[in-house]
């Protein structure tokens, strides 16, 4: 008893000093990231700064010109409103067309890439990591860049926009089904395919049920259009057809020199 | 000089294959088509004047006041204000390294690095590396500094954003901002500037900033606010009250309580997020710096836009994808080590 007594201070003390030591060090890490990421944010500023046409604290006040011009000249000129509203309609639709194509496009091609690059379901397993790579790429493409690429081989207009939504929808698509896919039981997949069920009609009967009520839960509308609307992807490629962006650049070097 | 091109005091001719030909004299330049005829360039009062054969297909020139360019298959010709320039096609990384007034150009590494000294005034290999770093042909050292400039706007802006929604986050979060109104009138503003794209955004802010990498940095920063703003007041909402209470007990203040026993359970969550809309936006980044007139963006769409051949178009392209890709890798392994085992957010 007394022993324990006279340890339990010690002890206590001990214990203490060794949290102490990991909290300081815990501490010290965290802090070291900190200043690193200060360091590099800072810096970034200061880069940033230099590099742009006219200063952050020069432009901050004028930040409200732009909308406000805008808003003024549309108050001036809203008696044309409904006018524009009937003009410009037929666009609307046709931008929801372009998503709802795309997405269906989308929809389609990566439920059958997810279906060839799923662990257990392939109809070739070998070739899953050439699958996974090329939705990989699939997804990585910008699709702006896809669209200006498209333009220039298949004219202006919907269908480049179309297409490359639909290419990062599909790989999106594909690598989300395909970890859907995986989570699901695979017993019933064995289980028919013992009986020799083919390919479509085993993922039909046995995974697509269940898979199904997860795919309508994760949504692909919001994920194919969350980064990039096809309003924004059409906007743009009229923006660089009417070389709006060679203008800014010259721009900007004469500000520079300016 | 390559032995296809014959150099004289008035005259120069280049051949091309296939029987082409280009022919620069004082005031003109003529491009011999084996099958069209010969396509006359000549300068009127400082303006350019095509003469052009019957017959010629309607994409093989492109004349302007201040530039004529011929496309054919065995080579192109651009004729501007300053020179003329004619280029033929090779199967290989020609004039990639080093263009042709380097007195590197068709050397080896070999030779480079352990051959005899090739220019008087600079080592081998610091010539070399100035001489491909400053290529005026494929742009190196320009591509470098956008793509550098395309990674600072997706680092600048996500991370800005982060730090503008993390405390109006807690004002928009039902636990912590009773009041509804207050509550209600941040979600609006959040709702507004996540609307609105970030395009939208950088056109608006061009005209505050001008152009460059900070209009684009700003407008990812601008509607990430507001993104994150609603996954962040998500988030608070979802904390387990226990722990703030536990810390309420001990006396702490409701800036104490926020610290350590709210930060802590959300930060993981959070820097997750963040790190997945970073990588997200060096891809988006890309697209606004075609807009705002900075990074890899802008060059992108300038290549295109020129209508020249595409292998400079190619060479971006292969280089954004190389940045994405090592992008995303960078940001899933932070993120795998910031939350181990944790569950990768599906946005």
């Amino acid at each position: 008893m007394a022993d324990a007594a006279t340890n339990t201070p010690d002890r206590i003390a001990q214990i203490h000093s060794a949290y102490m030591a990991l909290a300081r060090r815990k501490r010290l890490y965290s802090g070291l990231i900190l200043a690193l990421f200060a360091v590099l944010f800072v810096s970034g500023f200061k880069i940033a700064e230099d590099r742009n046409a006219s200063g952050f604290m020069n432009g901050i006040g004028d930040i409200f010109d732009f909308p406000s011009e805008v808003v003024a000249e549309a108050v001036e000129k809203s008696v044309n409103l409904p006018g524009h509203l009937v003009t410009y309609f037929p666009a609307l639709l046709e931008t929801l067309n372009i998503a709802a194509v795309a997405t269906i496009l989308g929809v389609i091609v990566g439920t059958v890439l997810s279906l060839l690059s799923t662990r257990g379901l392939a109809r070739f397993p070998r070739l899953i990591p050439v699958f996974r790579r090329l939705m990989d790429l699939m997804r990585a493409f910008p699709q702006i860049v896809v669209a200006l690429v498209l333009i220039f081989t298949l004219g202006f207009g919907p269908v480049p926009a179309m297409i490359a939504i639909a290419i990062h929808t599909a790989g999106a698509i594909g690598k989300l089904y395909s970890e859907i896919n995986e989570n699901a039981d695979l017993k019933p997949v064995e289980g028919l395919t013992s009986v020799m069920f083919s390919m479509p009609s085993t993922f039909r009967a046995s995974c697509s049920g269940r898979a199904l009520r997860t795919r309508a839960c994760s949504s692909p509308m919001p994920i194919a259009t969350r980064r990039m609307s096809p309003g924004t992807i059409a906007m743009a490629t009229s923006l660089s057809r009417s070389k709006a962006s060679a203008t800014m650049s010259t721009d900007r070097r004469r500000c520079r020199t300016g | 000089m390559p032995d296809w091109v014959t150099l004289g005091p008035e005259r120069t001719e280049i051949d091309l294959p296939h029987g082409h030909s280009v022919t620069y004299l004082p005031d003109v330049v003529i491009y011999d088509h084996p099958a069209h005829g010969e396509i006359r360039v000549n300068r009127v009062d400082g303006a350019f004047v095509a003469e052009l054969p019957d017959g010629l297909p309607e994409d093989v020139v492109n004349a302007s006041r201040n530039r004529v360019s011929i496309t054919t298959a065995a080579g192109r010709l651009a004729v501007t204000r300053n020179k003329a320039e004619t280029f033929g096609y090779a199967k290989d990384w020609e004039l990639f390294f080093f263009t042709l007034d380097s007195p590197y150009y068709s050397r080896s590494a070999f030779e480079i690095f352990f051959g005899p000294q090739n220019d008087d005034t600079r080592g081998n290999i610091a010539g070399a590396a100035q001489d491909f770093w400053n290529n005026t042909l494929w742009r190196h050292k320009d591509v470098a500094w956008a793509m550098f400039e395309t990674i600072l706007m997706a680092f600048f802006g996500t991370f800005g954003a982060a730090m503008v929604a993390l405390p109006v986050a807690f004002l928009a979060a039902r636990n912590f901002t009773p009041l509804m109104s207050l509550r209600f009138f941040f979600r609006q503003i959040f709702d507004f500037v996540r609307g609105v794209d970030a395009l939208i955004w950088a056109i608006v802010l061009a005209r505050a900033f001008g152009l460059g990498p900070m209009t684009g940095a700003l407008a990812i920063l601008v509607t990430d606010s507001g993104s994150f703003g609603k996954i962040f007041s998500e988030t608070l909402e979802n904390v387990d009250e226990k722990q703030i209470e536990g810390i309420h007990s001990t006396g702490a203040r409701p800036l104490q309580r926020y610290r350590f026993g709210v930060i802590p359970q959300v930060a993981p969550v959070l820097l997750s997020q963040v790190l997945y809309f970073f990588e997200s936006n060096a891809r988006s980044a890309t697209v606004i710096g075609a807009i705002t007139g900075g990074g890899i963006g802008l060059i992108l769409t300038q290549a295109i836009n020129t209508q020249q051949d595409w292998e400079q178009v190619t060479w971006y392209i292969v280089l954004i994808l190389l940045m994405v890709i090592a992008m995303d890798t960078l940001s899933g392994w932070i993120r795998a080590r910031v939350i181990k085992g944790g569950e990768d957010p599906v946005l």
